[in-house]
């Protein structure tokens, strides 16, 4: 079952009535509901399909924010409302950014991507973020300091093969260093905290 | 937010409060009323047109004048990216560090083994910003002002011309490496993998401020690599052809 639900989350009373006003002209959203803080849309019951939040109404570090929001409702599709230029790490987390000085011709259409796109247009949500059987060998072995070298030779792959997969795990996990390796292998099992640094 | 000289500087702290520890760095301390950001910097004998394009800069990154602030003497770049490294260095790190090890102190029983690995992860960062920022206080500053001297003073000899062939600043830019890496790293390690703690007011303020510092970090290493070495390469040029 689809949810149609769009909740907008914005204060000031000159912007509710200017998004209602576009909301009305793009005919897309269905049922919209105003919030004045996110909070109110944290609870359980509370799962939207669309959310448009205002970026001063959303609490710093909005990373931290965005990831809450799609941790308990994965499938929401979030628009962020902003005013200066919008910071590229939070750009994986939404689904669309309007900027306050945005053209009317502009805003309209960011709203109709919004609400029509099926694809994410930052980061293919399908995408499997777990670890495949391989890649945690690989992480192993990273995290125990092994060089791409000695990985290839120990799991029977190709230098080439190694790299590609240290790329995916560093994509998957978001963690791009080998020391920031090696503290999640710990903290997952992998390897034994007495192995890192050896 | 375009910031001007006629904008009042408590309206550009208003518009982002990541803004303040670059006050700091022009030792432009609070309790400036209504002043505008020209009369402050006067005021302070802080370089007007050197202040507004760090400020711009930070507030947009896409707003990069790399022509405009290149223009502005090596010295108070050099200036300003040394306050940046004391910033870090005696406050910043610090200030993590102590609440990691509360964190830790207040860890229950069977999340303090994860925690410490957060802890030691943090220490090794630390070390390694430090000689990062202390390979570039040693080699490359004194290298910088050195050349500014002899260019503004016209003193370029082939003892200089030597020194630029031997020392030249692209070998600096080849192995400037990224020192907020291991920030993200950290962010996302308690974000997304850590156990969580119970005083989550704790474990926020921590984010808060390896946020804060990725962003700061992240400004920092665009200016020398944006502003310093650019310049820096124009300058060995003008000596080597000189
Ligand atoms: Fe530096
Ligand atoms: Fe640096």
């Amino acid at each position: 079952m689809k949810k149609t639900t769009t909740i907008v989350i914005v204060e000031n009373a000159f912007r509710k009535s200017a998004i209602k006003q576009f909301l009305f002209e793009t005919k897309i959203a269905q049922t919209i509901e105003f919030k004045s803080s996110l909070l109110e849309c944290m609870s359980g019951t509370c799962q939207p399909a669309f959310l448009i939040i205002d970026s001063e109404l959303l609490p710093e570090p909005h990373q931290v924010s965005l990831d809450k929001i799609k941790q308990k409702n994965s499938d929401c599709k979030i628009l962020l409302l902003h005013h200066g230029a919008v910071d590229t790490h939070i750009l994986p987390y939404i689904d669309g950014h309007i900027q306050f000085f945005d053209s009317e011709e502009e805003i309209l259409h960011s709203f109709r991507t919004f609400f029509t796109d099926e694809k994410h247009p930052f980061v293919n949500k399908m995408v499997d973020n777990t670890l495949s059987e391989r890649e945690l060998e690989v992480v192993k072995l990273v995290a125990l300091g092994k060089t791409n070298k000695e990985i290839s030779d120990a799991l029977y792959i190709s230098a080439h093969t190694v790299v590609s997969h240290r790329k995916n795990i560093t994509n998957k996990l978001g963690i791009k260093t080998i020391a920031g390796l090696a503290v999640y292998a710990v903290l997952n099992g992998l390897i034994d905290p007495e192995e890192v640094n050896k | 937010m375009l910031v001007t000289e006629s904008t009042k500087l408590a309206d550009v702290i208003h518009h982002n409060y990541l803004l303040l520890p670059i006050l700091n760095r022009f030792n432009i301390q609070l309790g400036f009323g209504n002043k505008t950001v020209k009369e402050i910097c006067s005021e302070q004998g802080v370089h007007l047109q050197f202040f507004l394009e760090i400020v711009n800069s930070f507030l947009d990154n896409d707003y990069f004048p790399e022509t405009e602030l290149q223009s502005f003497p090596l010295k108070y770049i050099i200036d300003y990216i040394k306050r940046s490294h004391v910033f870090y260095v005696e406050f910043k790190v610090p200030q993590i560090e102590k609440l990691i090890a509360e964190l830790l102190e207040k860890a229950s029983v069977e999340n303090r083994q994860s925690y410490k690995l957060i802890q030691n992860f943090f220490i090794e960062y630390k070390a390694e910003l430090i000689e990062h920022i202390d390979k570039e206080e040693d080699n490359i500053h004194p290298y910088v002002l050195k050349l500014d001297e002899a260019i503004q003073n016209n003193k370029v000899d082939s003892e200089l011309r030597a020194l630029v062939k031997k020392e030249s600043i692209t070998l600096y830019a080849d192995d400037h490496d990224n020192i907020e890496d291991k920030l993200f790293d950290l962010k996302n390690l308690m974000i997304k993998y850590l156990p969580p703690t119970e005083d989550y007011s704790l474990s926020n303020a921590i984010l808060y401020e390896l946020f804060r510092l990725e962003r700061d970090l992240g400004d920092h290493s665009r200016i020398e690599e944006k502003v310093l070495i650019p310049k820096v390469e124009a300058i060995e040029k003008q000596i080597l052809g000189a």
